[in-house]
C-alpha cells in the first residue's frame, strides 16, 4: 500500500516538525570548573608553569609580590608573597621555589624545587601544596632558544580541613617545550608538548589525565599577560572507558578561559 | 490524489451491502504497558536530537497509567477513539557523546532520563465484507504520538551539569487492513489490523490485535497486543534524519458494552 510522496514524506517528517525543547546547563560556575579534575589539571598546571626558572633568571624585574635571595652554591630562591601573589584559581599563592642553576653544553640546566601552598579563595580551609623538583634545560642562545621541561613528577596535594573526604593528592609530569620569540625579555613565550596529572589518592578515585598542547601550543605575551596564556588551546583526556575528553581555550583576553565552553576565570598576580 | 480517492470511495460505498454483526458501544479502561527501543537521530532542526532510547539512556518501564477508548462498532463500519500513556526512565553513563534538544552530553557523562509516550488514536474502519460472525474491513485513521523526553547529565570531568527537554509529536496515518469475528452469541469478540506504510525506504508498521471475552453480556475483559515499528533510515526521505523506534506490547482492559 502506497501513498503519494508528499503526504508520505510529511508523515515521516511530521516529527521533526514538530520537535521543540528547552535546555538549562549547571556547574559552569566558576567553584564547579575549578573543582573538576579538568579544572584542577588546568588551574594547577597554570600555576607551576608559570614560574619560569628562565624567566626569573631573566627578567629585568620580577612579578610583584615575589622576591629573589641568593642561598649560595648557585641557588637561588623565590619566595612568594601570599597577600599579594595570585594563583590561578584566584587562591592566594605563597612559599618559595629554589632554582638552581648549573651550565651544560649549549646552555643551561635549572632544577626547580617547590615548596609552594595555595590558599583557595572561597574555600579557605582548602589548601593545595606544590612539592618536588622540576628539571628545565636551556639551549641555544637567549633570543629564540628551546627550553626542555622534564623531570620528576611534581606532588601536589589538596588538604581540607573542613571536609577531609576531599583531600586528594596528585602527581604532575610535564613534558614540555618552550619557544621565545625577541631577546630578553622575551616578546611573545609559546608551550608546546604534553603532560600528564594523575590523582593518586584516593586510591578508589585513582585517574589519569593526558593534556595535550599540540593542537594549538599556549602563547604566552609577557608584556601583555605575564602570568596566563592569553592564546592556545588544551585538550585533556582522562582514561577512563569510554576516553573521556574536555577542551580548555585561551584567551581572548587575558586572564580569559573556557572549559568546554564554561568560562573558567583566572586569578590575576 | 484522484488515484487514491477511487478505491476509497468504493471501499466506503461497500458496507452498505453488507449485513453485519449488531451495533454496539463500548467504553473501556485499560493498561498498556509496551517495551520502546529505538534511536532518534535529526539534526534538520533548531532542536536536534541524536539517542539510542536503550543503548545510550537505558530507558526501561517506570510507570504505566490507565488508558481509555470509546468505540462504536456496527454492521457498516466502527470508530475509535482512544488514549494510553507510559512513562519510561533510565540512568546510565553514556559511551558515546549524545544530543538532546541541542544540548550535548559527552561520553563519561552520568545522564537521567525520563520519556513519556503520550498516544492518541482516532480510527475509522470500514467493514467491506460483513456477515453476522465476522467481518473484513479498511481500517483509515490517525495516530498521534507525543514523546516527552528529559535528560539530565553530569560530566563528572568538566563538573558542568545540564537538563534538556525535548518535545516532538508525531502524527502518523493509519491505513490498513482489519478483520474480526464474534462467537458463542457475541460473548467472545476479536479484531486485528495491519497498519502499513512506505515512502522511499522508509516504512511504518502497526500491527495488532483484541480479544474480548464478555461473560457479562454488557461488561468483559479485554486482552490486546499492539506494535508499532517506525523506520526512516538515514537518505531514505533525509540525508541529516535516521530514526528507528519500535514500541510493542500486551494490554489488559475492563470493558462495558452497551
Amino acid at each position: 500500500m502506497r501513498l503519494g510522496p508528499s503526504c508520505l514524506a510529511m508523515t515521516m517528517l511530521g516529527l521533526l516538525g514538530c520537535a521543540s525543547g528547552s535546555t538549562d546547563v549547571g556547574g559552569t560556575d566558576a567553584a564547579s570548573i575549578r573543582n573538576a579534575p579538568a579544572g584542577v589539571a588546568t588551574l594547577q598546571f597554570m600555576d607551576l608553569e608559570a614560574i619560569r626558572p628562565d624567566m626569573l633568571a631573566s627578567a629585568s624585574s620580577l612579578p610583584a609580590g615575589v622576591t629573589s635571595a641568593s642561598l649560595g652554591g648557585g641557588v637561588t630562591r623565590y619566595s612568594c608573597d601570599s597577600t599579594v601573589v595570585k594563583a590561578a584559581n584566584a587562591g592566594s599563592l605563597g612559599g618559595y621555589v629554589d632554582i638552581t642553576a648549573a651550565p651544560v653544553t649549549g646552555g643551561t640546566a635549572y632544577t626547580e624545587d617547590f615548596h609552594l601552598s595555595v590558599v583557595a579563595s572561597d574555600a579557605p580551609a582548602q589548601t593545595w601544596s606544590y612539592t618536588g623538583q622540576q628539571l628545565v634545560t636551556v639551549t641555544g642562545a637567549l633570543a629564540g632558544f628551546a627550553l626542555a621541561t622534564t623531570g620528576q613528577p611534581l606532588t601536589l596535594t589538596l588538604v581540607d580541613t573542613a571536609v577531609p573526604a576531599n583531600n586528594k593528592t596528585y602527581t604532575f609530569t610535564p613534558s614540555l617545550t618552550e619557544s621565545w620569540v625577541g631577546a630578553n625579555p622575551p616578546t611573545s613565550v609559546t608551550l608546546n608538548g604534553t603532560y600528564l596529572f594523575a590523582q593518586t589518592l584516593p586510591v578508589a578515585d585513582a585517574k589519569l589525565i593526558s593534556c595535550d598542547l599540540t593542537q594549538q601550543p599556549l602563547v604566552w605575551t609577557p608584556a601583555e599577560c605575564p602570568s596566563y596564556p592569553n592564546a592556545g588551546t588544551l585538550v585533556l583526556s582522562l582514561n577512563t572507558t569510554p576516553v573521556v575528553t574536555a577542551t580548555v581555550k585561551f584567551g581572548p583576553t587575558c586572564g580569559q578561559a573556557t572549559l568546554n565552553g564554561a568560562r573558567l576565570g583566572l586569578g590575576g598576580n | 490524489m484522484r488515484p487514491m480517492l477511487a478505491p476509497l470511495v468504493l471501499a466506503a460505498a461497500l458496507p452498505a451491502l453488507c449485513q453485519g454483526p449488531e451495533r454496539h458501544w463500548y467504553v473501556d479502561i485499560h493498561r498498556f504497558t509496551p517495551t520502546f527501543e529505538g534511536h532518534l537521530q535529526d539534526f534538520r532542526t533548531d532542536n536536534p536530537v541524536d539517542v539510542d532510547l536503550v543503548k545510550d539512556l537505558a530507558l526501561g518501564k517506570d510507570k504505566t497509567k490507565l488508558g481509555f477508548s470509546l468505540e462504536y462498532q456496527g454492521p457498516r463500519f466502527g470508530l475509535e477513539l482512544s488514549r494510553d500513556e507510559e512513562d519510561y526512565a533510565g540512568a546510565n553513563v553514556v559511551n558515546r557523546q549524545i544530543t538532546v534538544n541541542d544540548q550535548t552530553f559527552s561520553a563519561g557523562a552520568l545522564v537521567h532520563s525520563s520519556l513519556k509516550a503520550t498516544n492518541n488514536t482516532l480510527n475509522w474502519t470500514i467493514r467491506c465484507l460483513a456477515r453476522p460472525q465476522f467481518w473484513l474491513g479498511l481500517d483509515l485513521g490517525i495516530r498521534a504520538t507525543q514523546l516527552e523526553l528529559t535528560a539530565s547529565g553530569l560530566e563528572p570531568f568538566s563538573g558542568v551539569t545540564a537538563q534538556s527537554h525535548y518535545k516532538a509529536t508525531l502524527p502518523v496515518p493509519q491505513l490498513g487492513p482489519a478483520l474480526g469475528f464474534t462467537a458463542f452469541d457475541d460473548r467472545l469478540a476479536g479484531r486485528a489490523y495491519y497498519h502499513f506504510l512506505s515512502y522511499k525506504g522508509a516504512t511504518y508498521r502497526h500491527p495488532g490485535a483484541d480479544l474480548r471475552f464478555f461473560p457479562i453480556s454488557w461488561l468483559g475483559v479485554r486482552v490486546f497486543t499492539d506494535g508499532e515499528h517506525f523506520k526512516v533510515p538515514r537518505n531514505s526521505v533525509n540525508k541529516d534524519v535516521d530514526i528507528a523506534l519500535d514500541r510493542t506490547g500486551t494490554g489488559v482492559g475492563l470493558v462495558a458494552r452497551f
